[in-house]
């Protein structure tokens, strides 16, 4: 059985690298994208093969919130997971009119798990009405 | 008779510093599948951010060319004054770039993913351990 596979957006190695290293060993296969135009190119090369993206709507340069607009638009069968300050997803997420997670940072690795098995259960929703 | 029990190899850590993201995803996944872990890096200074936060390290992959205030270069030359038993691979297009013994090998760039895995295993330590900064 294939593992799903998760696209972790965050520009901070100390923050992505032991998340990432948490959910691979929960049988994910996580790739990492250190910036939202990685993540761009990594959509646009393997979008297909990922099944859920955890973006933190804070990374660099572009906000991660646009990343995650982009990928609802343009992948709208992968599951977005947005993270960050509450304030800051809490707005994002009120953007997207999205009823998915979002997840506060410092990440608590096992609610992101648990949020990430949920999203992945569920399956993709669509676009909400007003969307 | 109490069996003798055989302490669980450690898994080597690859700190691999490359900002093409999908040529370090390719080498990732190739360095992952040899039963290696891999910390990624997309410049000089998140790796270093990295190493100096204490992050266990075997060996670093790192391409020369990239954006930021260090190439590779800086870095290996950093890591071997800061941690100097940490073995440094250097990926280049350019191997003029390379004129410097601040590396224990030089890989061309585009390279095999599985070749560089090899190599990788070849130059960790027999017993995984030691060069942990």
């Amino acid at each position: 059985m294939t593992q799903p596979r998760l696209l972790l957006v965050d520009p901070e190695i100390l923050i992505r690298t032991p998340l990432a290293e948490y959910l691979r060993e929960c049988g994910y296969e996580v790739v990492e994208a250190t910036s939202t135009d990685e993540a761009r190119e990594v959509l646009r090369a393997r979008g297909q093969d990922i099944d859920a993206m955890l973006v933190d709507v804070g990374s660099s340069r572009e906000d991660g919130f646009a990343l995650a607009s982009w990928a609802r638009r343009s992948y709208p069968a992968i599951n977005v997971a947005l993270a960050g300050t509450l304030v800051k997803v809490a707005e994002a997420a009120g953007e997207l009119c999205d009823d998915g997670p979002a997840l506060a940072k410092p990440y608590d690795h096992q609610l992101v798990l648990q949020e990430i098995r949920r999203l992945l259960a569920r399956g993709r929703q669509g676009p909400s009405s007003s969307e | 008779m109490v069996p003798e029990v055989q302490p669980e190899p450690r898994t080597a850590t690859i700190l691999l510093v490359e900002d093409e993201i999908i040529i370090r995803l390719a080498l990732t996944e190739a360095l992952r599948r040899s039963g290696l872990k891999v910390v990624e890096a997309s410049s000089a200074d998140q790796a270093l951010s990295y190493l100096s936060a204490g992050g266990t390290v075997d060996l670093i992959v790192t391409d020369i060319q990239m954006p930021g205030s260090r190439n590779g270069l800086d870095l290996a030359r950093h890591v071997r004054a800061t941690w100097p038993m940490i073995p440094i691979v250097l990926t280049t297009g350019n191997a003029q770039l390379a004129a410097s013994d601040q590396f224990d090998a030089l890989l061309p760039k585009p390279y095999d993913a599985a070749r560089v895995a090899h190599l990788v295993r070849t130059l960790l330590p027999a017993d995984g351990e030691g060069n942990a900064p």
